[in-house]
C-alpha cells in the first residue's frame, strides 16, 4: 500500500514523477516500486505516458490529480493527439487516461532516430528546479521531438543517456541522479529560436475537445494567396511546399525535416503528425492562435475538403465482418480448447495469439468485433485451469488405452504438465473429473500407486 | 495542544464503578478488581512527557517537506544502493526520558501519545502521505541493530498498511546500511516522533555503542525526533561520551515523594473496593502505603489489588492493614530489598537460635492508635508474662528480621 507520494512540479512527465516516488519512498529496489505500481511484472514504466497502473495505485493518484488532468498536463498526449479528429482524441483521452493499451493504435507514434532516442534536459531549467524544489526532474517541454533548445532560457538542450524509448526499461532514472552541472551554450539562431517558441505555445495551448476542425484546413487557410495554393484553390504545389520548407530548416539547422510524402498527407488529411504540422505552419507563418484555435467557418472547411481529392479508403464494414468470422471463430477456439486441432488430441488453452495467428487477424482489429470478442472470452481460462484439464485428458486417455499401471512420467509425457505446478492445479480437478479419478490423479501426483 | 486541567482532564482514566459491585459473589468481584490497573492519575511528570512529547513531534513534521528534506532522501537512496552518503537533515531532538522502573514512565507515555495520535494518522494530500504521530518500539534485548531497524518497519507497516517489512525480509541486499536508508526514509516520510522503550539495554550489551550510533545516524538521515526511555542506569552509558550525552538530554524522574499527589492516588484508587465491607482511607494507611511501596507507583496498585484479592479469597472480605501486609509479605516478597535498601539482610546463620531484630514500624505520631505509649504496652507485657512483640503487633505494625 502507497502511503506516501510526492507532488507533481509543473510540467513534469509522470515518468519522471514515478521516478522521484522510487527515491521518495525508500523502497530497496525498483522492481518493488513497479510492483507497488502497476499490474503486471511485465508493465515497465511508460515514459511519455501514464502506464497500466494497478487499481490502488490508480487510486492513490486520481486523489491527487484526476487521472485526465494528468495526462493532459504531465504526458506526451498534446503532442501526439493535437491535430487527430476529435472523435479519435476523446477516445485516445479516455484510454491512455484510465486503461492499459498500445498507444500505437491511439494515434501515429513514429520511431525515435539520432539523438531523439534519449531524454533531454536544460542546464538552466535544472538549475533552477534544484533552487525551487531541491531536486529537478524531467521536464515534458525538453522531451519534445526536433527541438533541441530550451524554449525558456535559448539554451542548447543536453542528451542523456537515459533512452526516452519505453520497451524492456525496468528501471526508473530520476533527473536529479541522471543530471550534471554542465556549461550551458546559448543558441545563436534566431530561427530556431523562434521555431522553439511556436512549437512550446503549441504543445502548451489548451486541447480543443470542442471544436473538430481539419487540420488539413487549417493549413489549407494557411497556404491561400501563397505560391503553394493555385488561384482557384484547386491546385496544391506540394512539391515546392516540401523543397522550401527543406531548405529553409536546413538552413534553420533543424534535424528531421518533413518529407514532400510527409507534407501530402498532412496536407490531404491522412495523417496529423505534430511535428509536421508545426513545420508547416510555421513556414508559412500560421500563429499559434490560429492554429490552435482555428475560427474557420463550415463553409471554408467544406472549401478545402471539395478542393482535394479524397481517396475512397473503401472503411471496413466492421460488423459484416464480426458476422462472418463469428462462425469461424467459435470452431477454431473449439478445436483448440478440446484437442480436435491438436494431432495428439490434447486439448489446449486459447490463447488469443493461437486465434490470430490461425484466423490472420491482427489484435487490435479484435476490439472493433464485439461478437468474435465475447467468443474469445468465453473460453478464457487461467493456466492451472489448462492444466488440469491436460491432466484428466492425460489420464482418461492412458487408462482406456492400457491395462497396466499408470505412472506419473506417463501423464507428464502426454499432458506437458510438470510436477511442481500440480499444486496450483489440484482445486481445479474435480471440475472436470469424478472424484475418484481426481483422487487417482493425486496419488499420482504425490507418488503414492 | 492540550495545557493545564484540559490536559490533566484528558489524560485521566478513571474506569466506571458501582457499589453494588459489592454484593455480587466473588468471582466477578474477583473479576472486576483488575479494574483498578486501568486507573490512571496524571502527575506533575506526566504532563511534562506530554509537552515533551507533543513540541518534539511538532517540530519533527517541520522538518519534513522541507528542501532539505528531498536532498536527504537522495542521500537515503544513495545509502540503499550501497554507495556512500550524508546526513543533511541533522537535528538536536533526541532526548531521553530516565526514571526508576514501575514509577509510571511507560503508562505516561502510552497516555501521551493516546492522547496525540488518538488512533489517527495525520494525513496530508500534497504530497500525499499517512504520518504515523508517534511509534512506539523496544530496544532489543540483544541491542542488535538490525533487529531494532527491522522492528521500526515492522511496526510501521502495522499502522500504515506498508509493505516494507516484507520486502526487508526478502530482499537479498538488506544489509545495515540499506535498511538505515530505508528506516531513515519511511521515518522522513511516515514517522512524527520515534520512542525507543527499554534504553538500559544497551548498557550490558557489547552492541550498545552501535544501536546508539545507529539512532543517532538515523536522526541525523530522517531529521525526526526520536525519545529514549530507560531506567537510570542507562544514564552512566550516555555519560561517557559527549556526543551521546549531548542527545541524551531530557527528562529524569526519581521515585513519587509523598506529597499532595500521592495522597489523591491513594484516595481515588481506595475508592475502587471490591470486598464486602467498605474500608476507609486513613491517614496510617496512607503512611504504610507510602512506606511499603518505596514511591513507586506500581507498587501502590499491586497492594491495594493483591489485598482485596486475598481478602476476599480468604473470606476477610475487608481492605485494612492486615491485609496490605500480608499483600506485601506473600505476594511482593522479591520487591522487598528494592524498597527497603536501609535493611540489609544476611544470610541466616546455621545457628540454632537467632536473634530476632524488630523494626517497628512506628505511627507519625509516636503513640499507638488507642493511645498507648510503648513503655507501658511493655510493663502491661511484664505484668503478664508475655511476649512483648505479639502485644506491640496488636497496636502498631512491627516487622521482625532475621539477623
Amino acid at each position: 500500500m502507497i502511503r506516501y507520494f510526492p507532488q507533481i512540479y509543473p510540467d513534469e512527465l509522470v515518468y519522471s514523477w514515478f521516478c522521484r516516488f522510487y527515491v521518495h519512498s525508500g523502497y530497496f529496489t525498483h522492481k518493488m516500486v513497479l510492483q507497488e505500481l502497476y499490474c503486471n511484472r511485465s508493465d515497465n514504466p511508460s515514459k511519455e505516458f501514464i502506464g497500466n497502473l494497478n487499481p490502488e495505485a490508480r487510486e492513490v493518484i486520481s486523489k491527487m490529480y484526476p487521472l485526465d488532468v494528468l495526462t493532459l498536463n504531465h504526458t506526451m498526449y498534446p503532442r501526439y493527439a493535437r491535430f487527430i479528429p476529435l472523435e479519435q482524441k476523446k477516445k485516445a483521452l479516455y484510454h491512455v487516461s484510465h486503461e492499459s493499451c498500445d498507444v500505437h493504435h491511439l494515434f501515429c507514434v513514429l520511431p525515435r532516430t539520432g539523438e531523439e532516442q534519449y531524454l533531454q534536459y536544460c542546464p538552466l531549467c535544472a538549475e533552477e528546479d534544484r533552487e525551487k524544489f531541491g531536486e529537478t526532474y524531467w521536464h515534458r517541454l525538453h522531451q519534445l521531438r526536433n527541438i533541441c533548445i530550451c524554449p525558456v532560457h535559448k539554451c542548447k538542450l543536453e542528451v542523456t543517456q537515459v533512452s526516452a524509448k519505453s520497451e524492456k526499461d525496468y528501471v526508473f532514472y530520476p533527473a536529479e541522479q541522471i543530471v550534471q552541472q554542465k556549461t550551458t551554450i546559448f543558441e545563436n539562431n534566431e530561427f530556431l529560436m523562434d521555431y522553439a517558441c511556436f512549437v512550446k505555445g503549441v504543445f502548451e495551448s489548451s486541447v480543443d475537445f470542442e471544436h473538430d476542425t481539419p487540420i488539413s484546413a487549417i493549413l489549407y487557410s494557411g497556404m491561400i494567396g501563397t505560391k503553394y495554393l493555385s488561384r482557384s484553390g484547386n491546385r496544391r504545389n506540394t512539391k515546392r511546399l516540401a523543397e522550401d520548407m527543406k531548405a529553409f530548416y536546413q538552413k534553420m539547422g533543424l534535424n528531421n525535416i518533413a518529407s514532400v510524402h510527409q507534407v501530402q498527407r498532412v496536407l490531404l488529411g491522412s495523417r496529423y503528425e505534430f511535428s509536421v504540422v508545426c513545420q508547416i505552419a510555421f513556414f508559412l507563418g500560421i500563429t499559434v492562435d490560429e492554429l490552435v484555435f482555428p475560427s474557420l467557418s463550415k463553409k471554408q472547411i467544406h472549401l478545402e475538403e471539395s478542393s482535394r481529392y479524397t481517396k475512397d479508403n473503401n472503411p471496413i464494414d466492421w460488423t459484416a465482418m464480426d458476422n462472418k468470422i463469428v462462425p469461424l471463430m467459435e470452431s477454431t477456439a473449439k478445436a483448440i480448447y478440446d484437442g480436435t486441432a491438436n494431432k495428439s488430441g490434447r486439448p489446449e488453452r486459447v490463447s488469443e495469439r493461437s486465434i490470430y495467428r490461425i484466423l490472420n487477424l491482427k489484435a487490435h482489429q479484435i476490439e472493433k468485433l464485439p461478437k468474435c470478442k465475447a467468443v474469445l472470452e468465453r473460453y478464457q481460462e487461467s493456466y492451472p485451469e489448462s492444466w488440469a484439464r491436460k491432466l484428466v485428458w492425460a489420464y482418461d486417455k492412458l487408462t482406456q488405452e492400457r491395462t497396466n499401471d499408470i505412472h506419473w512420467s506417463d501423464i507428464r509425457a502426454l499432458a506437458g504438465v510438470k510436477k511442481n505446478r500440480c499444486e496450483k492445479v489440484i482445486q481445479y480437478l474435480p471440475i472436470y473429473a469424478d472424484m475418484l479419478t481426481v483422487e487417482r490423479i493425486k496419488q499420482l501426483i504425490e507418488g503414492r500407486q | 495542544m492540550l495545557l493545564g486541567k484540559e490536559l490533566i482532564s484528558a489524560l485521566t482514566i478513571l474506569p466506571d464503578y458501582d457499589e453494588r459491585i459489592r454484593e455480587e459473589n466473588e468471582s466477578v468481584r474477583l473479576l472486576a478488581l483488575s479494574e483498578i490497573y486501568k486507573v490512571y492519575l496524571p502527575s506533575q511528570m506526566s504532563l511534562e512527557i506530554y509537552s515533551k512529547l507533543y513540541l518534539s513531534l511538532v517540530r519533527s513534521l517541520q522538518k519534513k517537506n522541507t528542501a532539505l528534506a528531498i536532498r536527504q532522501r537522495y542521500e537515503n537512496n544513495k545509502a540503499i544502493q550501497q554507495q556512500s552518503y550524508c546526513g543533511i537533515l541533522g537535528g538536536n531532538d533526541s532526548y531521553t526520558i530516565i526514571g526508576s522502573s514501575g514509577i509510571g514512565k511507560s503508562s505516561a507515555i502510552s497516555r501521551a501519545v493516546d492522547l496525540i495520535c488518538n488512533n489517527r494518522l495525520i494525513e496530508t494530500e500534497k504530497p500525499y502521505s499517512r504520518i504515523i504521530p508517534c511509534l512506539l518500539v523496544q530496544c532489543p534485548f540483544d541491542c542488535s541493530v538490525k533487529g531494532l531497524l527491522l522492528e521500526i518497519l515492522r511496526k510501521a507497516d502495522e499502522l500504515l498498511g506498508t509493505t516494507y517489512y516484507q520486502y526487508a525480509i526478502k530482499s537479498r541486499i538488506s544489509t545495515v546500511d540499506t535498511l538505515i536508508g530505508t528506516v531513515s526514509t519511511v521515518a522522513l516520510n511516515n514517522i512524527g516522533l520515534l520512542i525507543v522503550d527499554e534504553i538500559q539495554n544497551v548498557v550490558n550489551s557489547r552492541n550498545g555503542k552501535s544501536l546508539v550510533g545507529m539512532l543517532t545516524q538515523l536522526i541525523n538521515n530522517s531529521g525526526i525526533s526520536i525519545c529514549m526511555v530507560g531506567t537510570p542506569e542507562s544514564s552512566f552509558f550516555f555519560e561517557q561520551a559527549m556526543q551521546l550525552a549531548r542527545r541524551s538530554v531530557g527528562l529524569q524522574y526519581d521515585k513519587l515523594g509523598y506529597d499532595q499527589y500521592f495522597h489523591d492516588f491513594c484516595s481515588i484508587l481506595f475508592k475502587y473496593q471490591y470486598t464486602k465491607k467498605e474500608a476507609e482511607l486513613t491517614p496510617s494507611i496512607i503512611d504504610w502505603l507510602y512506606e511499603h511501596c518505596g514511591g513507586v507507583i506500581s507498587v501502590v496498585v499491586s497492594l491495594i489489588h493483591d489485598a482485596q484479592e486475598i481478602a476476599i479469597l480468604n473470606g476477610t472480605e475487608e481492605l485494612n492493614i492486615a491485609m496490605l501486609n500480608e499483600a506485601y509479605e506473600n505476594r511482593l516478597s522479591m520487591m522487598h530489598r528494592y524498597i527497603e535498601p536501609s535493611i540489609k539482610r544476611k544470610p541466616q546463620s546455621n545457628s540454632l537460635q537467632s536473634k530476632l531484630k524488630l523494626v517497628a514500624s512506628l505511627p507519625k505520631q509516636n503513640d499507638t492508635a488507642e493511645g498507648k505509649s510503648i513503655c507501658e504496652l511493655v510493663a502491661v507485657a511484664k505484668d503478664n508474662n508475655e511476649d512483648v512483640v505479639e502485644i506491640l503487633k496488636e497496636h502498631i505494625t512491627v516487622i521482625e528480621v532475621a539477623v
